[in-house]
């Protein structure tokens, strides 16, 4: 967004905590300086629970949610209550964030966009305007496995990316991968990649559990911290990138996947189903029997195979390049200002 | 074609394919792993995960394993205190340290970054355990929480001081 906006105006980044190490970022106790002036915009990204907020709505300048949503309590709370009772406290000032004075809403997929008019946004008011992305620096760079990554060469490789978060219900793709592995291909090996979290160490724990109990421990591979050359490699090694997710907001590595040629496989749910869109398989029912005959018709037939990274391809060229955003953001911004 | 043709002309031929797969997905028979996965999942929509867990650790590292005890069983340190006393925090060590350090002074476990940012700067001698209390407690989060350690400012300033004699040096 930074890159968007900074011909038309000076722009400026306020954060807390570990991204202050980042240039061009500033902490936000120089925020209320900056925002002197009604004419001044500040273009709040909402993605969890942040006290301050209160104040800042009620500054001068033009205020512009960008909403990402947070994920709803119930899934962190078995494995960690504290993280759990942060996204409740954040998910209740939905309501009044939603209800408040904010002068534009904009919002990753529809399906934010509901959930904000749902808590009392106003209509008029409210635009979808998918998130940014890395995918112009992923096509930039070269490719690099970390040594002991782990992936056999050769093997059929389905693929996810997201932090190990209970809402994305790795435990699902891992039973599907189960079923795929012992029933269809027993050479191929499934990867996760993202985040571990040290306060959700209970739910990876967890995860390893269901590997040991379907005896996939050599198939599984766990990824974290990958830098920009290790996610394009694991792109690059992909067959399918697959995902059972519960609850997305948008889902960027869907935009990756589509962008590095990856077929997609999916169980509908939240925003998962509209930004896949018809650029990928998309299943209502969660059922791994399905999933694994999914993964193993891309496998097995080349005109699918074909037919879903041609779709995923034209998809992100046609709604979520970066430029394509921009575009987007700019328009919905300029409407706003004229008015 | 035009872009809207061709998306609906790749919808309908998903469409030929999704229903091809559905089909063979119900002609297939059950195996004893598709029961087994039933289970598993079973198991966990219940919430039943302890002996999942239980079995999941084995295969832990040491950074795991140490999450994992700090996660079951945070430590006596009471976290709904307002008050600490600077020993009771010190008393910790590595990564236990941290974690103690987050509930005591944030009200919460810590994330990802902050964890692996702090535990780095602590192991490698770059910051005492004075400095990252204060790190902590006077970050924007921690100046809220508002949460007050004896004696911790001074000896902080101390270490500041050091610090920047060390640095000049």
């Amino acid at each position: 967004m930074y890159e968007a906006l900074r011909d038309l105006a000076e722009v400026r980044i306020f954060t807390e905590g570990s991204a202050l190490t980042l240039p061009q970022i500033e902490p936000t106790s120089r925020l209320k300086g900056f925002l002197a002036n009604p004419l001044d915009i500040l273009i709040y990204h909402w993605a969890a629970e942040w006290e301050p907020v209160k104040r800042l709505l009620k500054t001068e300048c033009k205020i512009v949610i960008k909403y990402h949503n947070i994920t709803p309590p119930h899934f962190l709370d078995p494995y960690c209550s504290d993280f759990a009772a942060d996204c409740d406290r954040g998910r209740q000032e939905l309501g009044s964030i939603a209800r408040s004075h904010c002068d534009l809403f904009l919002s990753d997929s529809q399906y934010n966009k509901d959930e904000l008019i749902a808590a009392g946004a106003d209509e008029s008011k409210s635009f979808v305007v998918p998130p940014f992305h890395h995918v112009d620096r992923l096509e930039k760079v070269g490719i690099g496995l970390p040594n002991g990554a782990g992936l056999a060469n050769g093997n059929f490789t389905v693929c996810t990316v997201g932090r190990i978060a209970p809402n994305k219900a790795h435990a699902d793709l891992i039973a599907a991968f189960a079923i795929y592995h012992y029933d269809y291909n027993p050479r191929s090996q499934l990867v996760l990649i993202g985040k571990q979290e040290p306060r959700l160490i209970k739910y990876t724990v967890m995860l390893h559990g269901v590997i040991r109990r379907l005896k996939l421990e050599r198939s599984v591979i766990f990824a974290d911290n990958v830098s920009d050359r290790e996610l394009k490699a694991y792109y690059d090694a992909a067959d399918v990138f697959a995902i059972t997710s519960q609850h997305e907001g948008f889902c960027v590595p869907l935009v990756e996947a589509m962008a590095m040629r990856v077929p997609i496989v999916a169980y509908a749910s939240t925003a998962v189903t509209e930004t896949i869109g018809s650029a990928g398989l998309v299943w209502q029912a969660r059922d791994p029997q399905l999933m694994a005959e999914s993964i193993n018709a891309i496998d097995t037939d080349q005109s699918l195979r074909k037919a879903l990274i041609e779709a995923g391809r034209r998809r992100y060229e046609q709604h979520f390049a970066n430029r394509r955003i921009a575009e987007q953001l700019i328009d919905t911004l300029g409407n706003f200002l004229d008015h | 074609m035009s872009g809207r043709e061709e998306m609906l002309q790749s919808a309908n031929s998903l469409e030929h394919y999704s229903n091809q797969i559905r089909l063979a997905a119900e002609k297939r028979a059950k195996t004893s792993m598709a029961e087994t996965v039933a289970e598993v999942i079973a198991l966990i929509d219940a919430g039943n995960t302890l002996q999942l867990m239980l079995e999941g650790s084995e295969g832990l590292d040491d950074f795991g394993r140490t999450s994992l005890k700090l996660s079951l069983a945070p430590g006596s340190l009471d976290m709904s205190r307002r008050h600490y006393k600077l020993h009771e925090l010190l008393q910790y060590e590595d990564h236990e340290f941290i974690w103690n350090a987050y509930r005591a002074l944030l009200k919460r476990a810590p994330d990802e970054s902050g964890f692996r940012g702090f535990l780095g700067r602590l192991r490698r001698g770059e910051r005492t355990k004075i400095d990252l209390l204060a790190s902590i407690r006077y970050s924007p989060e921690g100046r809220r929480k508002h949460v007050s350690i004896d004696g911790l400012l001074s000896k902080a300033l101390v270490s500041k001081v050091i610090r920047s004699v060390n640095a000049r040096r």
